[in-house]
């Protein structure tokens, strides 16, 4: 049993990581691809599929609902694949190597990759329906909605619930190859048949007989933290042009990646309403340019020895109460609470109204509550 | 006098109560209402990665006028539901819990609402 990596194999682990994220982006091997699915297929006791291929995943979900609207069904399979692939391969690698190896595959592939795709197509197919009746006249819509749109619906939500993201199982597949390398016995049938699988497919809706698979993306930019993120343009990019924009992992709207730094206004700021857009949007266009349109009225540094320093974390927060009612003309509720974001160090912004001329009152206005009895024991 | 604790897990806050309020009603959780293990206390609308409370033995919510409160006889922890890096579990010993949404003043819809991730 092997219970201590080398330091020859510790320092091989980058090297794993690396292979399996660059090969998110690596184009599909049509041929491999083939042969994994047709593989694995058999493994589940179904017949040989026919692959259709499609160069993203939302052309991919379109192609696959017009074969159900023209078939009328599909008895679809991904419980099973997803079973299948979980019956392949268990072992027992110890649990260094897990958060060494395999929890950075799983944040960087599946938790901002996959889970990204899975939310960004659900609510794109969502919207799909609403979009195409909209150019339509109200008689031509109730026409169609009528006859069509109960048989639509019923197709694009076998499309929701069946389509597989496989960027998780990437990810152990990540895992098992550095076990393989360090001399873990497995089955190697059900190895390569694992392995292979991941190797090609990033996407899939598996029906009986037929199973339609998307291209991986052109593009995928990452950080140095691992992070989708790219300030220029998307950060993944289909083929297709399907893909979305990033900043720092977040998902952002287009406009605030494409829009250089120097034409960012701040009535845009005002249109933002995620907190986590707008801590994007105070770090492209600058801390200190956003402060300094305004005026600070209360700061942290004039707590430095007070009891609110330690007690609701004045230092660690680094508050600053600024007016910036000159530049929202004159809207007397235009009162900022500035500070260090607890979980990722940025600096936000966000309007805590008037009528409000300290911090502490800042603070209390946001949770609604008297403070006077608290002190701050965490804050991430 | 000691003072009572407050946390913070984002725009989620936990403030320690001396005891449930009269009237609370215990919340069944639905599927709707739980990811990961945890129920979700802060959904997040954009991004998905919502502020969770893990479900453990001796965890149970309650509600009262809009207001959700956690009483935990074992120890539990608030968790991001998909990038946990983005903020760190937050621990949350045994005790009472009023847990509220931060407030922000929306310049555009001139009104107080909940900060959203």
């Amino acid at each position: 049993m092997i219970t201590k990596l080398t330091k020859e194999q510790e320092a091989k682990i980058p090297e794993f990581i690396n292979k399996w994220v660059d090969k998110a982006s690596e184009p599909i091997d049509v041929e491999k691809c083939n042969k994994a699915v047709k593989n694995i297929y058999k493994d589940m006791g179904q017949k040989e599929p026919i692959v259709i291929y499609g160069r993203s995943p939302l052309e991919t979900s379109y192609l696959a609902w017009l074969y159900l609207i023209d078939h009328n069904t599909g008895s679809q399979l991904r419980s099973q694949l997803d079973s299948q692939l979980d019956s392949q391969l268990y072992s027992q690698l110890y649990s260094q190597l897990y958060s060494q190896l395999y929890s950075q595959l799983d944040s960087q592939l599946d938790s901002q990759l996959g889970s990204q795709l899975r939310s960004q197509l659900r609510s794109q197919l969502d919207s799909q329906l609403d979009s195409q009746l909209d150019p339509l006249s109200t008689d031509q819509q109730c026409e169609l909605i009528k006859e069509l749109l109960p048989h639509f619906k019923e197709q694009l939500q076998l499309i929701q619930s069946c389509f597989y993201v496989t960027t998780w199982w990437s990810a152990w597949a990540g895992f098992y190859e550095f076990g393989d390398y360090i001399g873990v016995k497995y089955d190697k049938q059900k190895y390569n048949l694992f392995k292979d699988f991941c190797e090609q497919v990033h996407f899939i809706i598996p029906f009986e007989g037929i199973c339609f698979i998307s291209d991986k993306p052109r593009v995928i930019n990452w950080n140095d933290k691992g992070q989708l993120h790219s300030e220029t343009y998307k950060a993944i990019e289909y083929e297709d042009t399907y893909g979305w924009t990033c900043l720092n992992g977040v998902k952002v709207p287009e406009k605030l990646v494409a829009t250089p730094a120097h034409e960012l206004t701040l009535d845009y700021y005002k249109e933002l309403e995620s907190a986590d857009h707008r801590i994007e949007f105070v770090a492209k266009y600058g801390v200190e340019r956003m402060k300094s349109l305004g005026t600070v009225i209360d700061t942290y540094e004039n707590y430095k020895g007070h009891e609110y320093w330690d007690r609701y974390i004045f230092g660690k927060s680094k508050y600053e109460l600024i007016d910036m009612r000159k530049v929202y003309n004159d809207d007397r509720e235009a009162i900022f609470l500035g500070m260090v974001h607890q979980g990722n160090g940025m600096y936000i912004m966000e309007c805590v109204g008037s009528g409000v001329t300290t911090i502490k009152q800042a603070l209390e206005n946001r949770i609604e509550e008297d403070l006077t009895e608290y002190e701050c024991a965490d804050f991430h | 006098m000691k003072k009572k604790q407050y946390k913070g897990h984002g725009e989620v806050i936990f403030l320690e109560i001396d005891g449930l309020p009269d009237g609370a009603k215990k919340i069944i959780p639905n599927s709707s209402m739980i990811t990961k293990g945890g129920l979700i206390v802060g959904q997040s609308e954009t991004s998905g990665n919502h502020h969770c409370v893990e479900m453990v033995e001796g965890v149970e919510f309650y509600e009262r006028d809009g207001v959700l409160y956690m009483k935990n006889t074992k120890p539990t922890k608030a968790f991001c539901s998909l990038d946990r890096a983005r903020h760190p579990d937050v621990e949350l010993e045994p005790k009472v819990w009023k847990i509220k949404i931060q407030k922000e003043f929306d310049l555009l819809e001139r009104v107080r609402r909940n900060v959203a991730d």
